[in-house]
């Protein structure tokens, strides 16, 4: 074997080879290891400068690329054919290690038991002091869309489709996801992603909005939640017609609204709904009455005379796993999600 | 005379493809591995709930590729590691870990030829330090594009999280990296045998 390795890893002639310390028998005594760099040579140095130097270079100028092409670039095609191919790997891996993925999922769902039980039984006492009034503003409301002849965008606008959450960002700032269903699904960019309302919150037809989404591969399809700082919704309280303002996200995650008239009536756990308003040339991609909170908080007063409303979602994106995107399958719908 | 020592010599009864083996090609697997995992495993195992923290396996295991094999070694596998994790998962960025990841594995490579001993806690606590740089240059770049975290926000809950992982995963993987890669050998260009 010709060896090409004497400049770093072997000794120079009449020395002894140097041991690994962290190998060495018990009772061995290591010898003495020569600082192995003192045989590296100006000419080793500067390549490894060099190739250290052309990686940060590409790695810059990647990203720089990659953040100011369009959607349909060279890179960002480049991207979607390797997650269209990993998405398969991503599926067999999934399903492999799904046991595992379940074990985690039991211990960490019995940690978190029993602040649930005593946060659920507290919102069952609050739901069922509310339920009657509820009900009644049910009534009214539907009968007031009736007399309105408010559109129906009840979900014969959508098709429905389930999805799991495969995947989410390392460095999870955007408060992204990705799911396992893409353009071979029918999903389009601007599908809504909800959760089930299950009863638990009242008066809505499509359960509770929690994203959309915001790109689409072969396979899988990449979700961002309203929780995201890219967040602006038009929202409302469910129990009345006044547009309280665009609702928005901070840095945390935490949803609010701005600017909200002193005047307007609001009061805690109030059910927060979109508007579904926009322009002709450019509708809301959330159709109106789409559940998103409910307010949790209207702190003071602000120098203007407006209230900033705390909104807290229904479902935290944080803790989903399975997801319900709801794909645009009218001419309305698909207006709405400007695909059309 | 272990087995480690024996591969250090020159003149040892080892293959010039056993040698790639495990110089190369066994990093170059445990790396892809290992991108796998972080995009179907990990995710699941989440110690934060706000936002979920994904354990940043790749990182560790790069300073452990680095420390192992060299300052070259360490920033390639830095920059192919923080490729793959960025083009196998969502989000709006490529190349960002990877300018990171270049520079930690360049930085720990030089660990490869101090010739001192390298322990699991010595290891744990660069790799931890590592985990957190991380999120902290992509808030960085986040914060340069407009769209980044404030300070206040992005210490505690992505860059501390990040931290720890890192730290709690280091150790097992150190245990991985000296069994899979065995004692340190600088693996540079021309210095692979025919």
């Amino acid at each position: 074997m010709t060896d090409r390795t004497a400049v770093i890893d072997a000794p120079p002639a009449g020395e002894p080879a140097p041991a690994d310390a962290e190998t060495l028998a018990d009772g061995d005594v290591p010898p003495a290891l020569p600082p192995r760099h003192r045989h590296v040579t100006p000419r080793r140095i500067a390549i490894r400068r060099g190739v250290v130097l052309g990686l940060l270079v590409v790695a810059i100028l990647t990203s720089t690329a990659f953040v100011n092409e369009s959607s349909d670039g060279l890179l960002h095609s480049g991207k979607s054919g390797v997650t269209s191919f990993s998405g398969r790997v991503q599926d067999v891996a999934v399903a492999a290690v799904r046991p595992v993925r379940d074990g985690w999922q039991w211990f960490s769902d019995l940690r978190t038991a029993r602040d649930d039980r005593n946060r659920l039984q507290k919102e069952v006492d609050q739901l069922r002091a509310d339920a009657v009034g509820q009900e009644v503003d049910t009534q009214r409301l539907d009968d007031l869309e009736q007399i309105l002849q408010v559109r129906d965008e009840a979900p014969s606008d959508y098709r429905a489709v389930t999805a799991s959450i495969i995947s989410r960002p390392l460095v999870d700032v955007a408060r992204e996801a990705r799911i396992d269903r893409g353009a071979g699904d029918g999903i389009t960019e601007n599908s809504l992603v909800l959760v089930p309302n299950d009863g638990k919150v009242p008066a809505t037809r499509l359960g509770i909005l929690v994203g959309r989404v915001t790109h689409v591969d072969a396979h899988t399809a990449d979700i961002v939640f309203l929780t995201s700082t890219t967040t602006k919704i038009a929202a409302r309280t469910l129990h009345t017609t006044t547009k309280l303002g665009l609702l928005t996200a901070n840095a945390l995650g935490d949803l609010s609204v701005s600017g909200v008239p002193g005047s307007q009536a609001l009061s805690l756990e109030d059910p927060v709904v979109t508007v579904g308003v926009g322009t002709d040339r450019l509708m809301s991609p959330y159709p109106p009455d789409m559940l998103i909170g409910y307010v949790s908080d209207f702190g003071g007063v602000e120098s203007g005379g407006d209230w900033t409303v705390q909104v807290t979602p229904y479902a935290d994106p944080n803790n989903l796993r399975t997801v319900m995107i709801y794909v645009p399958k009218t001419a309305l719908a698909k207006r709405r999600a400007g695909i059309q | 005379m272990s087995d480690a020592l024996e591969a250090l010599m020159p003149d040892h009864d080892v293959s010039a493809a056993e040698v790639k083996e495990r110089r190369v090609i066994a990093p170059a697997i445990w790396m892809l591995v290992v991108a796998i995992v972080i995009q179907s495993v990990l995710p699941a195992v989440s110690l934060w709930s706000a936002p979920p923290a994904v354990p940043d396996l790749m990182i560790v295991v790069v300073c452990a590729i680095a420390v192992k094999r060299g300052v070259l070694a360490g920033a390639l596998a830095g920059f192919t590691g923080g490729f793959l994790v960025e083009l196998l998962g969502p989000g709006g960025s490529l190349g960002v870990i990877a300018f990171g990841a270049v520079l930690i594995g360049a930085w720990c490579g030089r660990f490869a030829e101090s010739g001192g001993r390298m322990t699991w806690w010595m290891f744990t606590s660069i790799a931890a330090a590592a985990g957190g740089v991380v999120p902290l240059w992509f808030g960085l770049v986040d914060t340069l594009r407009g769209v980044g975290l404030p300070l206040d926000v992005l210490i505690p809950t992505i860059a501390v999280p990040h931290l720890t992982l890192a730290a709690i995963m280091a150790p097992l993987v150190w245990w991985v990296a000296r069994r899979l890669l065995g004692a340190p050998q600088v693996v540079e260009p021309g210095m692979m045998p025919r």
